[in-house]
């Protein structure tokens, strides 16, 4: 689903993303971890085409994003950090509007109501303006999105950060059930936690390099935590 | 594709409505359209009724003025009313400055009387609420404050991305602000448009004889005009990095366009080709009548020769042999000297307008508003040009009414003089006015450049949406 190879992208002088070869197969969800500026937006910019890589290649679902960005993106559903909606629409109205844009049938909102439901969105909130609506409801109505446009891929950009435990505990459901129905799952996270507890496997970035790939199922909380701060440790002796 | 659009329009309506910009905007075109179509079309009819009022005074007045000598009669005078059109409800361009009566009397042609902007209070000045005002200056403002924030707010927010990962693409976007900008825009100004079509047809003026081609020609010109309009909104909003720099750099085009352009271009072309104070106006055409055109052949020499030569050709010595009244071919021969004259210090004059119009006309590259003015009074025959046209064939009748009065004193008064009457049978003689509306080919050429600003302008417009549409960044 998910395929880079020597994927590498550099900013003038700096390299933002150095090599990074890595699949995600459906089913699965990989975690990137690293610190800001690691390099886990660049390669989630570069699976979207909104980057062009300076090395290396990228596929999703064999499209090359640099060759077809917009063929590409009708695989992907994606999730930013800060999901913006259109203010004076209900949740139900964008959920509605992302959904014509991404391509998907005619549909009416009774029949896209239950995607908001499987997002974690109550009915009654699906009905207010988005203006009034908290972070974490904002990201339901993208993840009800990317329910209903039934993407192969999901690239999810620092989901969990600045929701509550329960936001964060639904999203974590959400997410799950996502991957059981087949999708490939990639995305970029501080949160140490809810990657042990979700991923199939952890790729620790540093410096734009993928320094560790590892199986969070494998080993406790303390043990993943214990590895990522001996990477950043490392860069800071560096 | 459409299915894309359809979802962009919607949303773009709903948010435009909800956030109360649509309801405000409609209620007031709805609220100045309403005042503007029942004013125009009231004072077209009011106007058309007292014109035809007066015209059957002044003509009953004329056929039964009874005996009287003509000369006399050709003083008196009397008045030719310009017909005011359905259109001028539409659009009053000049007519208000220009004037809308003529008194046409012997050894004189005047400028038309009746100027509305006379009587005018400030506030009319300003504002004159004709149809075609509101869609020269409201409904463009309407235009941007829907349309400045359809792209700019996409880029600001982070939306842009979000559309731009569900897989819609630049094109599809641009092409999506597009229908909704014109069909947010139709929807507000619709009110305005209502009260175009509805201010000349609740009025009872005249109608001219390609008033279709007219009709259709307004109704092109001014969709192309709005649409340079929202062209150079959405490309300010492709442009521009937030919506209030979007809206900041529209509304400087409007003041520039509506107002600074417009009066630059006005005074421009009036400081490099003044036209003559009234007052020098009139006194070189009083002294090239005493002292002839060059100042050497004054009144009393031309008369000495004509007397000459009405001697010679009727083989006389006397004027009391003649068996005419030299007095009548005298005048005859001072109105023709006298429109001589006329017909080259109002030739100047008009030449002088038409060198202010040409030198202007470059300016409507910088305002579509000038050139839309130019081609709205053009089309709805309320410009300077039609207005020539009137004054034209009410200075051809003049002429043919003095000449007959002169005419029929030299040639009918025999010896009696000024103690000549005519009567009844030669009032009647004298044809009515009747002023026949041109067609637009009569008045002169189309103003091509005007329509080619327009055209430039909605291209402009899109070259700059498509050009900063293409340099977002969604990364």
């Amino acid at each position: 689903m998910i395929e880079t190879n020597n994927l590498t992208k550099r900013f003038g002088g700096q390299t933002a993303l150095n090599g990074l070869t890595i699949t995600v197969e459906p089913g699965e969800i990989v975690c990137l971890l690293g610190a800001n500026g690691a390099g886990k937006t660049t390669t989630l910019n570069l699976l979207l085409g909104y980057l062009q890589p300076d090395e290396g290649r990228a596929e999703v679902c064999g499209i090359r994003p640099d060759e077809d960005a917009t063929g590409a993106r009708r695989h992907i559903a994606y999730v930013p950090e800060m999901v913006t909606l259109y203010p004076n629409l209900t949740g139900i109205e964008n959920l509605t509007f992302f959904h014509a844009l991404g391509g998907g049938a005619k549909t009416s909102h009774d029949e896209l109501a239950p995607h908001l439901d499987a997002a974690g969105l109550p009915r009654e909130a699906a009905g207010r303006r988005v203006s009034g609506y908290s972070k974490g409801m904002r990201q339901k109505v993208a993840l009800a999105a990317a329910f209903a446009r039934q993407a192969k891929v999901w690239l999810l950009d620092e989901p969990f950060s600045g929701l509550d435990p329960h936001a964060a505990a639904e999203l974590s459901a959400a997410l799950r059930q996502a991957a059981q129905s087949g999708v490939a799952i990639l995305m970029a996270s501080h949160d140490l936690f809810r990657t042990r507890e979700l991923a199939t496997r952890a790729g620790i970035l540093r410096e734009g390099e993928l320094v560790e790939l590892l199986d969070p199922t494998t080993i406790d909380h303390a043990g993943l935590e214990r590895i990522y701060i001996e990477h950043m440790t490392d860069k800071a002796a560096a | 594709m459409i299915r894309r659009i359809a979802a962009i329009v919607t949303t773009d309506f709903r948010e435009a409505w909800r956030d109360r910009r649509v309801p405000l905007l409609f209620a007031l075109c709805l609220l100045l359209a309403t005042i503007s179509a029942f004013t125009a079309a009231d004072r077209v009819t009011q106007y058309e009724a007292a014109r035809v009022q007066a015209e059957t005074t002044e003509q009953a007045t004329w056929v039964e003025q009874g005996e009287a000598n003509p000369h006399t009669v050709a003083h008196y005078g009397h008045y030719a009313f310009r017909p005011m059109t359905a259109l001028t409800g539409f659009d009053r361009g000049l007519t208000a400055s220009l004037g809308s009566a003529i008194w046409m009397e012997g050894h004189y042609q005047t400028p038309a009387k009746n100027r509305e902007a006379e009587t005018m209070v400030d506030a009319q000045r300003f504002a004159d609420l004709t149809p075609a005002w509101l869609l020269q200056i409201v409904a463009p403002l309407a235009i941007i404050l829907i349309g400045f924030p359809l792209l700019a707010r996409e880029r600001e927010t982070g939306l842009w991305r979000m559309l731009s990962a569900s897989g819609i693409g630049r094109g599809t976007l641009l092409a999506g602000k597009t229908a909704s900008i014109g069909l947010l825009s139709l929807f507000v100004i619709s009110p305005l448009i209502v009260a175009a079509f509805a201010a000349p047809l609740l009025s009872d003026g005249a109608a001219y004889a390609d008033q279709g081609v007219r009709v259709f020609g307004l109704a092109g010109t001014y969709l192309l005009y709005l649409a340079a309009f929202g062209a150079m909104t959405l490309g300010a909003s492709a442009l521009a990095t937030s919506s209030a720099r979007a809206l900041g750099i529209m509304l400087s085009i409007w003041i520039l366009a509506v107002v600074v352009v417009p009066r630059l271009a006005a005074n421009a072309a009036d400081l490099a080709a003044p036209a003559p104070e009234p007052a020098k106006f009139w006194q070189q055409v009083a002294e090239e009548r005493e002292n002839g055109v060059d100042g050497h052949n004054p009144r009393s020499e031309r008369s000495q020769e004509f007397r000459q030569k009405v001697l010679d050709e009727y083989g006389v010595e006397t004027v009391e042999e003649l068996p005419v009244n030299i007095v009548g071919l005298s005048m005859q021969a001072d109105e023709e000297f006298g429109n001589q004259i006329y017909d080259r210090q109002f030739g100047r004059l008009y030449g002088t307008y038409a060198e202010q119009r040409a030198l202007a006309r470059p300016a409507a590259f910088a305002s579509p508003t000038l050139a839309m003015r130019e081609l709205s009074a053009l089309l709805a025959g309320s410009d300077e040009r039609h207005h020539r046209h009137f004054a034209a064939a009410a200075e051809a009748h003049r002429r043919v009414t003095i000449r007959l009065l002169n005419e029929d004193f030299a040639y009918n008064s025999s010896g009696a003089g000024f103690g000549y009457m005519a009567d009844r049978e030669l009032w009647e003689q004298v044809p009515l006015f009747s002023y026949e509306l041109p067609r637009l080919r009569d008045v002169g050429n189309f103003p091509l450049g005007a329509l080619l600003a327009l055209v430039l302008w909605i291209v402009l417009g899109f070259a700059a949406a498509v050009f900063g549409i293409r340099r977002w960044s969604a990364a």
